[in-house]
């Protein structure tokens, strides 16, 4: 994987990505947000709103303690590390305050990472390149047990 | 009207048969806020987190006169303002099943925007 930014992903919103791995990896698209693409889903936008993709039964709330029970919900569980461990796939929830959750990414077999920037592209990074700047830094990892 | 931007700087051409009035300033207005909005919120994925956004604000703040303009951006592709449009028409015609399928749920808001001549 190469290192560098595009122009137009504004180096200041993610300081660490000048210096760290964070390649554009696909077109802009609307399609899907990071909650999606942390779940493997480039055909729907999951969030808590009246036009958007949400479990029944979750608060309508983009809370940490809510994404947490969303991603337990589909059979995750909360881990310490983010270390790659064959066998499991892991995802990294962003916050800059703890409390809201700003940002999803997920982990891929090559031991980096991988997220959806909102309505922008999606990009291969280091846990490192996401952290530091708007999304905040990384709150909680869960993961769970490939079938 | 047709905004584009030159380096930093936006740019509008008005056709020389255009009247300049309040009608044009709010259109300039909307168009303008628009755009800062969604360089601003371009990154976020929560409509909570991007209608938090003080320009979004300001930009709900011009009330009724922005839908057909909120309608125009829908028709080109911008799904951001769905939030908005049930804000400002009190409705929702969204289909349960285009839940999560922006694309199906903006072609909702057209047809109901076009039941209620708005555009």
């Amino acid at each position: 994987m190469g290192e560098g930014t595009e122009n137009h992903i504004n180096s200041k919103l993610f300081p660490n990505s000048e210096k760290e791995p964070f390649l554009i990896t696909s077109p802009e698209t609307k399609t899907y947000n990071c909650l999606a693409w942390a779940l493997g889903d480039n055909e729907n936008w999951w969030e808590a709103d009246e036009d958007s993709y949400w479990l029944p039964d979750l608060p309508e709330n983009d809370d940490i303690t809510t994404i947490v029970l969303l991603f337990e919900k589909l059979g995750f569980e909360t881990c310490a590390e983010n270390g790659y461990e064959i066998g499991f796939e892991k995802v990294a929830l962003f916050s800059k305050d703890q409390i809201v959750c700003t940002h999803i990414a997920r982990q891929l077999d090559n031991g980096f990472w991988t997220s959806k920037l909102g309505v922008s592209h999606d990009v291969q990074h280091s846990l490192p390149a996401m952290e530091g700047g708007m999304y905040g830094n990384v709150y909680v990892f869960l993961k769970k047990q490939n079938k | 009207m047709t905004l584009l931007k030159e380096k930093e700087n936006w740019v509008v051409q008005i056709p020389c048969e255009q009247p300049i009035n309040e009608a044009l300033f709010a259109e300039l207005r909307f168009s303008l806020l628009a755009q800062k909005w969604y360089e601003e919120t371009r990154f976020l994925s929560f409509a909570s987190q991007r209608e938090a956004n003080p320009t979004y604000q300001a930009i709900l703040a011009m009330g009724n006169t922005i839908l057909p303009y909120l309608f125009r951006e829908l028709e080109a592709g911008e799904t951001a303002w769905f939030g908005a449009l049930r804000h400002l028409t009190q409705a929702n015609p969204v289909l349960p099943e285009h839940k999560g399928k922006h694309e199906l749920a903006k072609q909702d808001w057209l047809q109901w925007a076009k039941e209620q001549k708005i555009i």
